[in-house]
């Protein structure tokens, strides 16, 4: 699928990299998209990834992987700007939509992304699901949470914990 | 075949920043309780609470507990605070239901706290562990920060309005426009009991200057200053109002004056420049108890609004408080804006911090309400 010897883009052409997901499934992508990632970042810096070798992610699945690229395609070229100080308004606008559009997913998924996030040290998506996350936590008592997040149903033990710290925090369950 | 997530076993420096994303220590201790492992996540990363910082010199007599947050962040009661159920807030333990609570009658002292502050006068606070404060009654005013110990020195000196003369004055409290910075781009005002009543400081300035007015004639200075309000000013406040984004001031008379910076044009001198703005409310805000006394006014802000907080001491003797939304801001010739107090019951979800220059407003996520002050100049809220 990659194309031999693409190396570093003469002709002024993106520098490209190959990713392979766990399930063996290739993606080819802009290292700066990719560099995103500071644990692949590292991977590109020493030459990895281009021809036909890839860097294989063996954590990560192919649909995680294409949700993780379509984030990272969207903030390259923000983070290229460092930070864009010169974006305008409507850039940023533009990337706030996005992020809000691409975090109201289901929970398995977002919970595959925050660990893969975390796993390929992409700093900007940890964030955005973390937040994402939180925001599902809020006003919620602990059942609720657990129900929103589909954890199983608690043990004994585990719901005799729950109502000792219901006894001790009862201000907080008002 | 796809496995369920384990969100009970999400790895805890990952469940660490959810955590610093719960504001509300409500949230937090509700989401302490799901299970083991976000209890653990918890306990490393406590909600940011603010800090009842009583100097030793401040009679000691009144502490009665202190309460443990973290390792490295108390609360204390002191008998003068009204008790709320909040101040038994302590975070779970890791290990099931027991739980982290600390009480006794010792002082703790905050670490990174310098020797020569310890004899010194609070002055305020701000966001990110800074507080100002004077080290000797009236001299050595500085910005001190708790965490790293950085400290900025400011002036003592105060230069009078007309005719310009340096002099002392007593430097009651003191705010910031935005947390302290090396490159600078912050201006302190400071309530003073003297002649004028505000001074303001940029870095770099050798000393504190009242007022400068921009784009005035000296004829309109001369009005200007004479004018000067030298009522007691009772709160101050930088703020981002929907009109106006500068110094609030609330004057005795419950009026605002919006005193908002303006970009020196060229100008070497390093004295900020300001167009002022006087807000009127047209129609009075009586007091609900006409025999109540006014003890202190605050300005807080709270979700994108800007509080005022009457503090009174009612007929039979006891602590209450009043609060009222600065809505309704229209602007009818320059420099005069049109507005009204509206007065609002309670504040769910919320705990207000007050105090002179150190207030603040600290989302709880319970529907509780629940008000603290500190009064004694040696009592400052303090905001990790």
């Amino acid at each position: 699928m990659a194309a031999p010897e693409s190396g570093d883009g003469n002709n002024g052409a993106a520098r490209m990299v190959t990713l392979i997901s766990s399930d063996n499934t290739r993606f080819e992508v802009e290292a700066a998209a990719a560099s995103l990632s500071q644990t692949l970042q590292l991977t590109i810096l020493d030459g990895g990834g281009g021809g036909g070798d890839g860097i294989p992610l063996p954590n990560v699945d192919s649909a995680t992987l294409s949700k993780v690229l379509e984030y990272c395609i969207k903030h390259a070229p923000a983070a290229a700007n460092g930070g864009a100080p010169n974006a305008t308004a409507v850039d940023r606008a533009e990337l706030e939509r996005f992020d809000n559009e691409f975090v109201n997913i289901d929970q398995s998924v977002l919970y595959s992304l925050i660990m893969a996030a975390h796993n390929l040290e992409i700093e900007g998506l940890q964030s955005l699901v973390a937040k994402k996350v939180a925001d599902m936590i809020k006003g919620k008592s602990p059942m609720e949470i657990r129900r929103t997040l589909g954890f199983p149903d608690p043990t004994p033990e585990e719901q005799a914990e729950m109502n000792a710290h219901m006894l001790e925090y009862g201000w907080a369950y008002e | 075949m796809e496995t369920a997530p384990q969100w009970s076993e999400l790895p805890i420096d990952i469940l660490g920043v959810v955590f610093r994303r719960l504001l509300s220590f409500g949230d937090h201790v509700r989401a302490s309780a799901v299970c083991p492992q976000w209890r653990a996540a918890a306990v490393g990363n406590p909600p940011r609470l603010p800090l009842l910082m009583v100097l030793p010199t401040a009679a000691p007599a009144r502490i009665t507990g202190y309460v443990s947050v973290s390792p490295t962040c108390w609360m204390w009661e002191t008998t003068a605070a009204q008790l709320p159920h909040l101040l038994r807030l302590t975070l779970p333990s890791t290990s099931g239901p027991a739980f982290l609570r600390v009480f006794g009658d010792d002082v703790y002292r905050l670490p990174r706290f310098p020797d020569d502050a310890l004899r010194g006068r609070f002055c305020g606070s701000f966001p990110g562990g800074w507080v100002t404060l004077a080290l000797e009654h009236y001299r050595g005013h500085c910005i001190l920060n708790l965490h790293t110990g950085e400290r900025i020195d400011l002036p003592d000196l105060v230069c009078t309005p007309s005719p310009p003369i340096d002099c002392i004055t007593v430097i009651k409290y003191l705010t910031l426009s935005s947390s302290p910075t090396r490159e600078g781009t912050f201006i302190v005002a400071a309530v003073t009991s003297g002649v004028a009543n505000i001074a303001f400081w940029e870095p770099g300035a050798e000393r504190w200057c009242p007022p400068t007015l921009a784009g005035l004639t000296d004829e309109q200075l001369q009005r200007w200053r004479r004018n000067l309000p030298r009522d007691p000013i009772d709160d101050i406040l930088y703020f981002r109002g929907c009109l106006h984004e500068g110094f609030y001031v609330l004057n005795g008379d419950e009026t605002l004056l919006v005193y908002v910076p303006e970009a020196g044009e060229g100008s070497n001198d390093k004295t900020p420049k300001f167009r002022v703005v006087s807000y009127l409310f047209q129609s009075g805000t009586p007091m609900t108890d006409p025999g109540s006394r006014v003890k202190g006014r605050y300005l807080v802000e709270t979700r994108g609004n800007l509080l005022m907080v009457r503090h009174l001491s009612s007929s039979d003797g006891s602590d209450q408080f009043e609060m009222f939304v600065l809505e309704g801001e229209r602007s009818v010739t320059t420099g005069t804006v049109h507005a009204v107090w509206r007065k609002c019951s309670i504040l769910t979800g919320r705990a207000l911090f007050l105090g002179h220059g150190c207030s603040m407003a600290v989302e709880t996520g319970i529907t509780s309400h629940v008000v603290m002050y500190c009064l004694s100049a040696g009592e400052i809220w303090v905001y990790p």
